[in-house]
């Protein structure tokens, strides 16, 4: 008795583990692990550069002081 | 027993067995094809309603699209973005070119549903039958033109014929897997496809790509492809058909956030009232008050409140203001017309065609002529026209009229492109972000490149 269950079992576990054989039924999938492209890293910037993000950002503020704080009014529709 | 334990070994294989039984099964393909051709406008109403939803990004565009394309471009200052409202703008194209296989995806998916209706439909002469094949010609047409702009190199008709172009598919066919043809015939293939909508000349409006659309697209193919007299004589077609507004007209047309008005053939968020189409043009008119309009486009409305974009365009903060929204419309066309007539060396047409349009924005403009058009900006990064020709004053005037004429409309970064693609930069953090020649084509995707036998990549990606 005690031996039927053993094969039982054991042959139930064969077939069970057998049926994970055909993974590769489906077509692969063709994701890479990275789909991305390398681009170029940014630069730290040099003193020549912060001057000039220094000028655009001193040239902004002293163009826009004087805009109102307020926000504009509105001009969409909603026809 | 002996017997039960028997009969349970046997209903336990049997279950086993059983249950794997086609489960894992591919669907047989060619049996999912609709017959009728109602059946077949599904297929191009789910492209035609995230267009009127506004949740379509690449085949037309949409809201949040317009912005981007205007922030890889120099219109706006990234180097001056407030954060944190800015943090979800990208700082310059390479913060997209990862994510442009999402276009290159969603545009293929698109035409894969074209291919379908322009190859499997059977009931082609009804009414419509012939509105659909139209508007799968027009939508494919279309559809590539957008990918040729963001995938290929520009144009260039010397030698068009090596130039890479696209993969071009034109039925539906699962195990085809063409690699990419010459940039010469990826265009006479949008030709080809727009022509044949124009030919079948429908005109149903809830179809969205009538025959005026087809011949929109047309002419920004033979722009974008030098063919500077079919470009200008089909974008005359559409100007006379869609004449400029001005005014209030002009305003109202440019501020509606849902509706086609004035001259516009075709639009995104027309059901703006929507949850989604709201959301995106709502939120955008948010997001692109992060980032300032830079001081070199501020400063080409020399004619300041006479020009009627300067306060449509910006605030005194320097905010854009312009709703965004990608439409087609006929100043597009118009200037097209002059820019073409340069090429063509008709300086007489030009001017009439660039002062048509000044005098519907420009209250008491002075009519340019070839005496009195300013100066090409010798300090600008762009100092060649789209034959690689240094700027006359002519072009440069017409340049400068279509950088204000269509800002935030997603034209700027094709003007860049279609110029010279010039290289420049911003900063952020204490880096410096440069937006290089090779970027402005997007990679083809990694995907494709390891399906495809011969596939080629575009200059700059590895």
């Amino acid at each position: 008795m005690k031996k039927f269950i053993s094969i039982y079992f054991i042959a139930i576990m064969t077939i069970l583990c057998a049926g994970c054989g055909s993974e590769d039924e489906v077509p692969p999938r063709m994701d890479p692990i990275d789909n991305d492209y390398q681009l170029p890293l940014p630069t730290t910037l040099t003193a020549e550069d912060r001057e000039a993000i220094r000028q655009l950002q001193l040239e902004y503020e002293e163009a826009t002081a004087d805009a109102a704080s307020e926000e504009a009014p509105s001009t969409e529709n909603d026809v | 027993m002996k017997k039960l334990i028997h009969i349970g070994f046997v209903a336990i294989i049997a279950l086993l067995a059983s249950s794997c039984k086609e489960y894992l099964d591919v669907k047989p393909q060619g049996e999912v094809i609709p017959k009728t051709a109602e059946e077949f406008s599904a297929l191009l109403h789910t492209h035609l309603d995230a267009i009127d939803q506004g949740t379509d990004s690449y085949i037309f565009g949409n809201s949040i699209w317009m912005l981007e394309l205007e922030c890889f471009s120099d219109n706006l200052e990234a180097s001056l973005t407030k954060y944190p409202d800015g943090n979800t703008l990208p700082l310059y194209v390479g913060s997209w070119l990862n994510n442009s296989r999402n276009a290159y995806r969603g545009i293929y998916s698109t035409i894969r549903d074209c291919n379908i209706v322009i190859h499997e439909l059977e009931e082609r002469d009804s009414e419509l039958g012939k509105t659909i094949l139209a508007t799968a010609h027009a939508m494919r047409g279309a559809c590539y033109f957008n990918l040729m702009r963001l995938f290929c190199d520009p144009y260039d008709p010397a030698t068009a014929e090596r130039q890479l172009g696209l993969s071009l598919t034109e039925e539906f066919d699962m195990e085809n897997r063409p690699a990419r043809s010459s940039l010469y015939q990826t265009a006479t293939f949008i030709e080809n496809d727009l022509l044949e909508a124009i030919r079948l000349n429908r005109q149903e409006a809830i179809y969205r790509y009538t025959a005026d659309v087809a011949k929109f697209y047309l002419a920004r193919v033979y722009f974008w492809t030098r063919q500077w007299d079919k470009a200008a004589a089909i974008a005359g077609e559409i100007l006379e058909a869609h004449p400029l507004v001005e005014g209030e007209e002009y305003l109202n047309m440019m501020n509606s956030k849902s509706s086609a008005l004035g001259n516009v053939l075709m639009r995104s968020s027309v059901y703006a009232t929507g949850q989604s189409s709201s959301s995106d043009y709502d939120n955008t008119r948010t997001l692109q008050k992060a980032r300032p309009v830079s001081k070199e486009f501020a400063d080409l409305f020399a004619e300041k409140e006479n020009d009627i974009r300067y306060a449509l365009s910006f605030n005194a903060k320097r905010e854009a203001t312009k709703g965004v929204f990608a439409n087609l419309r006929s100043a597009e066309m118009c200037l097209v017309m002059a820019e073409s007539y340069a090429h063509l060396g008709d300086n007489t047409n030009a001017l009439k065609y660039l002062n048509l349009l000044r005098s519907k924005r420009v209250t008491g403009h002075t009519p340019y002529t070839m005496g009195n058009l300013p100066d090409v900006d010798t300090d600008n990064k762009l100092q060649q026209d789209a034959t690689g020709q240094p700027f006359s004053k002519l072009t440069w005037a017409i340049h400068c009229e279509r950088r204000k004429e269509l800002f935030l409309e997603g034209d700027r970064w094709f003007e860049l492109k279609r110029h010279g693609r010039p290289e420049f930069w911003a900063a952020k953090d204490g880096q410096k972000y440069t937006t290089m020649q090779f970027m402005y084509t997007a990679p083809i995707p990694r995907n494709d490149m390891l399906l495809i036998p011969g596939m080629q990549q575009n200059n700059g990606y590895e």
